[in-house]
């Protein structure tokens, strides 16, 4: 009886771990990507040099389709730029937040908004080795923003598909599907997102842009490449505000003429948490 | 004991006075109608007044599904062939200027609250105190 | 069938409405004469049905308990089953007006195989009732809005809770979809339960068509076919109605299926007090409900019951000792003939 038992909890906990596993395994084998191809795919990317494309073999799922078609705005940051020019960094956060209506908070408040910030290298890419640092690495920050995943983890998260991608491969937020629910807030590995614990409106009673809305209390926000300038034609506020030092390239990932790409061919570039699979269209020249 | 003709009449008087509550509480007074904003500085809307007047929530709701979501931000009136960008702030509040003295009225005298205004930004209130909000 | 009549019945009186508010001028007989007509059959109807039961008698003491009564004090009384007390009485009619107690034993019979019969609890009723009966209260608080000036706090409350998961634009209500899915359970019900389906008539059916048609046209009318559906008029038509200024305040064009709207709604009003729909009063007034079980603490007495002096042995025998005597039936006491004779 005791072992008739025994053995039906091992067969019976076997069967189970089979049957859980088992979607993810024939989700593998439908979309014609094998287990080292995966992790193959994030580490490539991780040394960028080659085309993007490359990297997903016989992928052929509608995601991967869709991005050898349409657009996918990417961005450059190039660090050299920034450790050159300490207050360039400082100057493109206030151009955004100032564009966006993000009120300003005191460093360190937990109920602080960022759309785009500067952090330690060692939060920027934790997975690169921090052990005797370089003299430009040890003193200066990282600008870090929203990534806009190409298979970006917080819209599979969304119970509401209030944050997606759009047709141009940007991760945009509809404050108006949002539920507060922060579950994309904890799928973001990068910590772009920024949930709203106060009213806005009353921390931030005149808006620095009257043209662009805010948001309401209880609803997450981040980075959007700026969709609506870049409709217009316009860079994003940020990159624009960087100006012509060439410390931020904005382009078309998918467009092998573009200008971010040609910056990419030329030089070295890393992205961040590579490992993870998110693949960034955020890429640093360090 | 076997009448409960009292305490059966006495609610039928609460009942009749509740259902006529709408006539007690306005004491035969209409109120005034919503008088919204003339609009100066155009002549034509996105649509014509009749169903703006029926549809803007549809129009505005639609709008904001297509440039936030499609990232269609042009809007073709078909009348006369001019483009308008499909924003609220930008496009409807450039000529009805004033939230209080045209979304408002109407709103407020059909108790309806569209909640738009937690994040648009209205224009800046000619005659407001400060409080744009 | 017994549906089909009812549910034709509501489809002509949409037609008539579709078709009837077409011709010029006849919004005033659909905006203006037929919602006053229904209100006053309403509440005409329903006075005259109330005052009716005012008058009628409840000659028994008819309490259904359903747990123990007030006993000896070591027995455990269940207040709420078998009430002794007015205030044990109003928790008891509060459950059940408010929270529909009594259909949460809502008892099914079934026989399984075994044989094996069973009674289990059915709460279907129950739920979907409640669901139905709460949204419909609340989606008439919330017309309120178009017929008082300026709005009630109240009102504004119940529209803001109604409408707080801001879906879409008019925004969404929560008793819209409470309502319809509600009838169309207790419709369901009617048809798929071959018990209550053998019960329904056509008065149970049409009210059901009613109230569904009616939800259909709001709904279409706020979402759908907005078509000259201007707010603002139909709350000055409204408005206009309670404060007796209609005819001069008539708005110049509102979409047809506001009239069918009204014109099913004002159907409903005029249908009420003739119908089953009357439980509305008829609730408080269930005798098995409304009464203290105290039947042997107090006297109920029937005002019915003939006049009956207390006739005890004695002096029944006084009056018929003679005959008892006669008959030869013993007697307690003998006749006092002794002194006679």
């Amino acid at each position: 009886m005791d072992k008739n038992r025994r053995n039906f909890l091992k067969v019976a906990g076997i069967s189970t771990l089979a049957g859980l596993g088992a979607p993810a395994i024939v989700d593998r084998v439908i979309s014609g990507k094998g287990e080292g191809e995966v992790f193959a795919s994030g580490g490539a990317a991780g040394h960028h040099g080659a085309e993007p494309t490359e990297h997903h073999g016989e992928g052929n799922t509608e995601s991967h389709k869709e991005e050898k078609t349409g657009t996918r705005y990417g961005m450059v940051i190039d660090t050299r730029q920034f450790n050159a020019n300490p207050k360039l960094g400082v100057k493109c956060v206030d151009a955004c937040h100032k564009m966006h209506n993000v009120p300003e908070f005191p460093k360190g408040d937990k109920n602080e908004i960022k759309w785009i910030w500067l952090t330690n290298h060692e939060n920027a890419f934790p997975e690169h080795s921090q052990q005797f640092k370089d003299k430009d690495t040890a003193d200066n920050k990282v600008l870090v923003t929203c990534n806009h995943c190409e298979n970006p983890p917080c819209v599979r998260a969304c119970p509401t598909k209030a944050t997606f991608k759009n047709k141009d491969g940007i991760v945009m937020m509809d404050f108006h599907r949002c539920i507060g629910c922060r579950f994309c807030m904890a799928a973001c590995p990068y910590g772009a997102r920024s949930f709203n614990w106060l009213e806005p409106k009353t921390i931030l009673p005149t808006p620095t842009n009257p043209d662009y809305p805010r948001r309401m209390r209880g609803v997450v926000e981040k980075c959007n490449f700026c969709a609506d300038r870049l409709a217009l034609g316009e860079k994003p506020a940020c990159v624009a505000a960087a100006g012509h030092s060439g410390a931020m390239i904005f382009g078309d990932l998918n467009d092998p003429n573009s200008e971010i790409r040609k910056v990419l061919k030329e030089n070295f570039t890393i992205q961040r948490k590579p490992s993870l699979g998110t693949n960034p269209s955020v890429f640093y020249i360090v | 004991m076997i009448y409960n003709s009292g305490k059966i009449y006495t609610g039928l008087i609460i009942f009749v006075l509740f259902i006529t509550f709408p006539i007690w509480y306005n004491h035969l007074d209409a109120g005034t109608l919503p008088d919204p904003q003339k609009v100066e500085n155009a002549k034509e809307c996105v649509a014509p007044v009749a169903e703006m007047k029926a549809t803007h929530m549809q129009l505005l709701n639609q709008w904001r599904d297509d440039v936030l979501r499609d990232g269609d931000r042009a809007f073709n009136v078909e009348a006369d062939g001019k483009m308008y960008q499909k924003s609220l702030q930008k496009t409807c509040m450039k000529c009805h200027t004033s939230k209080k003295k045209f979304c408002d009225t109407c709103h407020e005298y059909a108790s309806v609250t569209p909640y738009c205004w937690d994040c648009h930004v209205a224009p800046v209130e000619p005659a407001a105190k400060g409080d744009m909000n | 069938m017994k549906y089909t009549f009812p549910l034709l019945a509501v489809i002509a009186l949409v037609g008539i409405a579709g078709f009837g508010s077409l011709i010029p001028g006849s919004q005033y007989v659909f905006g203006i004469v037929v919602p006053y007509a229904a209100m006053l059959l309403f509440i005409g109807g329903f006075v005259r049905k109330v005052l009716d039961w005012g008058k009628s008698p409840v000659p028994f003491k008819i309490t259904t308990t359903c747990g123990q009564g007030e006993s000896l004090p070591w027995i455990k009384h269940d207040k709420l089953e078998a009430p002794s007390t007015t205030a044990q009485v109003v928790a008891r009619m509060a459950m059940e007006i408010f929270l529909f107690r009594s259909l949460w034993r809502n008892t099914k019979t079934e026989v399984h195989d075994g044989p094996k019969l069973t009674y289990e609890s059915s709460k279907w009723l129950w739920l979907f009732g409640l669901i139905f009966h709460y949204s419909f209260l609340v989606v008439v608080l919330r017309h309120m809005r178009l017929f008082m000036e300026p709005v009630p706090a109240l009102i504004k409350l119940v529209e803001f809770g109604d409408s707080i998961v801001q879906i879409g634009a008019p925004t969404m209500y929560l008793t819209d979809v409470g309502l319809v899915l509600g009838v169309l359970l207790l419709f369901g019900r009617r048809l798929i339960n071959p018990h209550v389906r053998y019960i329904s008539l056509a008065n149970d059916y049409f009210p059901l068509f009613l109230i569904l048609a009616i939800a259909v046209t709001g709904i279409l009318m706020r979402f759908f076919l907005r078509t000259d559906i201007d707010i603002v008029a139909i709350k000055q038509l409204a408005v206009g109605l309670v404060t007796f200024s209609a005819i001069s305040a008539m708005p110049a064009k509102i979409g047809t299926i506001f009239y069918i709207h009204i014109f099913l709604v004002s159907v409903l009003l005029a249908y009420f007090p003739f119908s089953k729909l009357m439980h509305l009063g008829g609730v408080l007034l269930s005798p098995t409900r409304n009464m203290p079980n105290d039947n042997r603490a107090k006297r109920y007495i029937n005002v019915w019951n003939p006049e009956i002096k207390p006739h005890s042995y004695s002096s029944y025998e006084d009056e018929f000792r003679e005959f008892m005597v006669n008959a030869g039936i013993p007697v307690e006491k003998e006749l006092p003939k002794k002194e006679g004779e």
